[in-house]
């Protein structure tokens, strides 16, 4: 799947959890966040670990 | 004689202790100082000027019967209003928190008391320490953004209203705006203050920030605030030096790894040309400089902060977003949306990169003793409705690596520019020995013109 392919699968997965929490016109209003936090992990998505590698917390 | 207003945290401490100045006579000072200034600048939102005078009669009356408390006895400090406060308001600039007062200090707070500081009042925050503006003006024009979130604190300091306030830093809360002030700032290794009773923005990004007009002065506050307290689970458990004597044996011409990958690309060409300005004047003056690239995992840094401080603040929030979500300004209430809405998956990938990065970082500075890069991408913006950019503090603050601001020269605007060490992992002495060396030789050394 293209990249480009891949951030509209993210986005519109995005889309969907936030109409079904907040409702279609406050996902209206986040349009431009939502595509920000869809570029977001779009990028950690992209970059692969060491499957040995844990999550940092707060330490 | 500098006013009294003028004095340094350090300045104000050895005159109290030597009994030469009272810390009654200085507090009055900087309440007249408020009251001249904070109409146009709007840095503080709650003093109690009767329970200042009172604790400062108090210091008095402990110093004259050679009783001082501690390293800041007598000194006043102010506290950005996130820091929980006994009995006091502490609204964190939320109509949410409007009528919060705590029961209890911060550990931060209760720190300062029990070294003789006073605390002066409770300085402007943006709303819960993130990015919806606060009213604060910059002292150095009043038209440009003082940055944020720690808006107030940076503001009272560089006016000369305060000698130190306290700070928090999950983005560039801290670095930024001191920067943009023209003052210094420090944001130590993760964990080395305390951040129990201190609002939340994200658990595992916060850090408490020192916000003061010298080097010396945010040694002498780090070794007032640090320690391990257990209190707080990100508590750095490492044995807490006396930062000014650390720092000492580190006042000396430093290896510099200047970062100009990423860096210079960002920064406007005033800003990276005075950032290699800074760092060939301090080769001239002995300091080693030599080029270091950033380590490949930088290139997602800003995409995993985002990711892991958005859903850390909708864990905190989600309760009163619930029920008040109108009541929030709309950049908090969009970034905290996005955190409820973000899968479970991308927060564990962003906490692993975190992790990588961290190391890589850690590799990376221990390569030099510290390493430079300018502290903001430009001055301060013309413009109140943002708070800046803090796409320079943010690889430090996901890495929890200690930093410190230091302002070296003003733009042709008249703003201040500002360049950042960093350093290795409870390394704050290195730090801030090459900050007070570079201050030293680059230092601004100017007051703004309020």
């Amino acid at each position: 799947m293209s990249q480009s392919n891949d951030f509209e699968r993210i986005y519109q997965e995005l889309r969907r959890r936030a109409v079904a929490q907040f409702g279609e016109d406050r996902a209206v209003e986040l349009e431009s966040y939502l595509r920000t936090a869809a570029e977001q992990i779009h990028d950690v998505d992209r970059v692969e670990v060491h499957p040995d590698l844990e999550p940092l917390n707060q330490e | 004689m500098p006013e009294l207003h003028e004095l340094s945290v350090a300045e104000a401490a050895a005159q109290i202790r030597e009994g030469t100045l009272s810390p009654v006579a200085l507090a009055e000072a900087l309440l007249a100082r408020i009251d001249a200034l904070d109409g146009d600048l709007q840095a503080w939102v709650t003093i109690d000027r009767d329970a200042v005078l009172s604790t400062a009669r108090q210091r008095e009356a402990e110093v004259q019967r050679g009783d001082p408390l501690g390293l800041i006895h007598g000194v006043p400090v102010g506290l950005k209003d996130i820091f929980y406060t006994e009995g006091m308001l502490t609204a964190c600039g939320s109509k949410v928190y409007a009528d919060f007062v705590p029961d209890f200090d911060a550990t931060s707070v209760a720190k300062i008391k029990a070294a003789g500081g006073i605390i002066l009042g409770k300085a402007v925050t943006t709303e819960f320490a993130t990015s919806d503006p606060s009213p604060t003006r910059n002292p150095w024009n009043l038209e440009h953004t003082p940055g944020g979130s720690s808006s107030g604190s940076s503001a009272a300091v560089a006016a000369r209203m305060v000698p130190a306030a306290l700070g928090s830093q999950t983005g560039g809360s801290t670095c930024r705006p001191a920067a943009y002030n023209g003052i210094v700032g420090v944001k130590p290794t993760y964990g080395r203050i305390s951040r129990y009773g201190v609002a939340p923005v994200s658990w595992s990004l916060d850090h408490v920030g020192i916000l003061t007009r010298t080097v010396a002065d945010a040694a002498l506050m780090l070794t007032v605030l640090s320690g391990e307290d257990d209190n707080d689970p990100g508590s750095l458990r490492e044995p807490v030096p006396d930062f000014s004597a650390q720092m000492a044996e580190h006042d000396r011409p430093p290896r510099i790894g200047l970062v100009r990958q990423y860096y210079q690309d960002y920064a406007t060409p005033e800003m990276w040309a005075h950032t290699e300005a800074i760092a060939n004047q301090l080769a001239e003056a002995g300091a080693e400089v030599e080029e270091i690239p950033l380590p490949d995992s930088f290139a997602v840094v800003h995409s995993f902060q985002r990711i892991v401080m958005n859903v850390e603040c909708a864990g905190f929030h989600e309760v009163n977003h619930r029920v008040r979500a109108a009541d929030y300004g709309p950049r908090i209430r969009a970034g905290m949306e996005m955190g409820m809405i973000m899968p479970t998956s991308a927060y564990l990938k962003a906490q692993r990169l975190r992790r990588q990065f961290r190391a890589d970082m850690s590799e990376m500075v221990s390569k030099v003793d510290v390493v430079m890069t300018p502290a903001i991408p430009a001055p301060a913006p013309r413009d109140l409705n943002t708070t800046g950019d803090a796409a320079f503090q943010v690889p430090w603050t996901a890495a929890g690596l200690p930093t410190v601001v230091v302002s070296t020269g003003l733009s042709e605007l008249g703003m201040p520019m500002a360049v950042q060490f960093g350093g290795p992992w409870a390394q704050e002495g290195r730090v801030l020995g090459a900050a007070q060396w570079c201050e030293l030789i680059a230092g601004l050394g100017e007051a703004p013109p309020v």
